[in-house]
């Protein structure tokens, strides 16, 4: 799949196309007859297919940690997820809490990203630790939001602790923080 | 030429061409059930019944041209997975009519090492990861996912398939290049 094509010249980019419905009938039908002639575009075929089946595991059992929309959180709410929401605002600490049937943690950063070429969400605890950091980060709910999912599981690890979640971006040749929003995690808890 | 070999050999003497050939085709035609199906049980009914199609036709002399045996399966898997498409359609409606909830068991999915991928995942860039949740969750075509993020359609299927390789190679150490 590292290559750009097959030996007999159909694009690898064709084939994710084709898979995921991105190609026009005719094109998909050109796709399709070329897999059933060609070994080599079928074991890719098949990779895909694999990788496909195995992401949207992951994705529906709460396990990837991965900037979403709100498209993508409903669809994971209809899946059946179990989700708790925040929104820090910026500056501030907000209280926040995992429950033993949460299976995702939502936050909801808001500000304004417009304009940076790259941005770059870091979490860290109250004494400076970094958890975690996340580089180009696309905008992919608008430039006024950031929705940042977490497994919950990850989350009831952490022992009762303030953590800050960090949004820099750069412009031109300097780097500069654009929002820190803080959650006073109390741990895991039970009911 | 298998398919030859198939059809001039006595019926069903050519064991070994006849699943020389299934080894060959079975998973072409199992994922032409998954994408037109979306489901990994009928996707297997129609390998079986693909499969009983030719190796019936192979064997009493019934396709013209056998060279061209990759087509005949093809267009085999398009006739039957019509079929299967309303038996399930029809199944489905059945089931809610009358609220079966018998459990089936279906073959369980190829899938790749779970905890070696969800480590992989960790490792990918954000914008790569976005890409495929978005790809292949939300299953966003790459003309509405360019308008999300202001790029040209074109730009969003060559980052994604880099990321799907990405992706691929780390949970493979690169061992499928």
């Amino acid at each position: 799949m590292s290559g750009g094509q097959c030996a007999r010249g159909t694009s690898f980019t064709d084939l994710l196309d084709y898979w995921i419905g991105d190609l026009d009938q005719t094109g998909a039908q050109r796709v399709e007859a070329h897999v059933f002639e060609c070994a080599e575009c079928a074991d890719h075929l098949a990779d895909i297919a694999a990788i496909a089946f195995a992401l949207g595991e992951a994705i529906r059992g709460g396990r990837v940690q991965t900037v979403i929309t709100d498209e993508v959180l409903n669809r994971l709410s209809r899946d059946g997820l179990r989700i708790r929401t925040y929104t820090p605002k910026p500056g501030t600490f907000i209280p926040c809490a995992v429950w033993p049937e949460d299976d995702l943690v939502v936050s909801r950063l808001r500000g304004d990203f417009s304009g940076y070429d790259e941005l770059t969400l870091a979490l860290k605890s109250d004494d400076g630790t970094e958890l975690s950091r996340s580089v180009d980060i696309p905008l992919i709910s608008g430039t006024d939001e950031i929705l940042t999912a977490t497994s919950a599981a990850q989350l009831r690890q952490l022992p009762s602790t303030r953590l800050r979640l960090i949004v820099s971006g750069r412009r031109g040749d300097t780097e500069r923080v654009i929002g820190e929003y803080g959650l006073e995690h109390g741990g895991a808890m039970n009911r | 030429m298998l398919a030859e070999a198939i059809a001039s050999a006595a019926p069903g003497a050519a064991h070994e061409e006849e699943a020389e050939l299934y080894r060959r085709f079975a998973p072409r035609v199992r994922l032409y059930g998954l994408k037109h199906l979306r489901d990994a049980a009928a996707a297997q009914d129609l390998v079986q019944q693909v499969f009983v199609v030719t190796l019936q036709r192979l064997r009493a002399g019934e396709v013209r041209n056998t060279e061209v045996i990759a087509s005949f399966i093809l267009g085999t898997s398009r006739t039957v997975a019509v079929d299967l498409r309303r038996t399930h359609d029809r199944r489905d409606r059945l089931t809610q009519t009358f609220a079966d909830r018998t459990v089936s068991i279906a073959p369980a999915e190829d899938s790749l090492d779970r905890a070696r991928l969800e480590g992989c995942l960790k490792l990918l860039p954000s914008r790569d990861k976005a890409l495929l949740v978005l790809t292949f969750y939300a299953e966003k075509k790459a003309a509405d996912i360019a308008s999300d993020l202001h790029m040209a359609p074109g730009a969003i299927r060559v980052a994604r398939h880099r990321a799907l390789v990405r992706l691929r190679d780390c949970v493979t150490g690169g061992s499928r290049r």
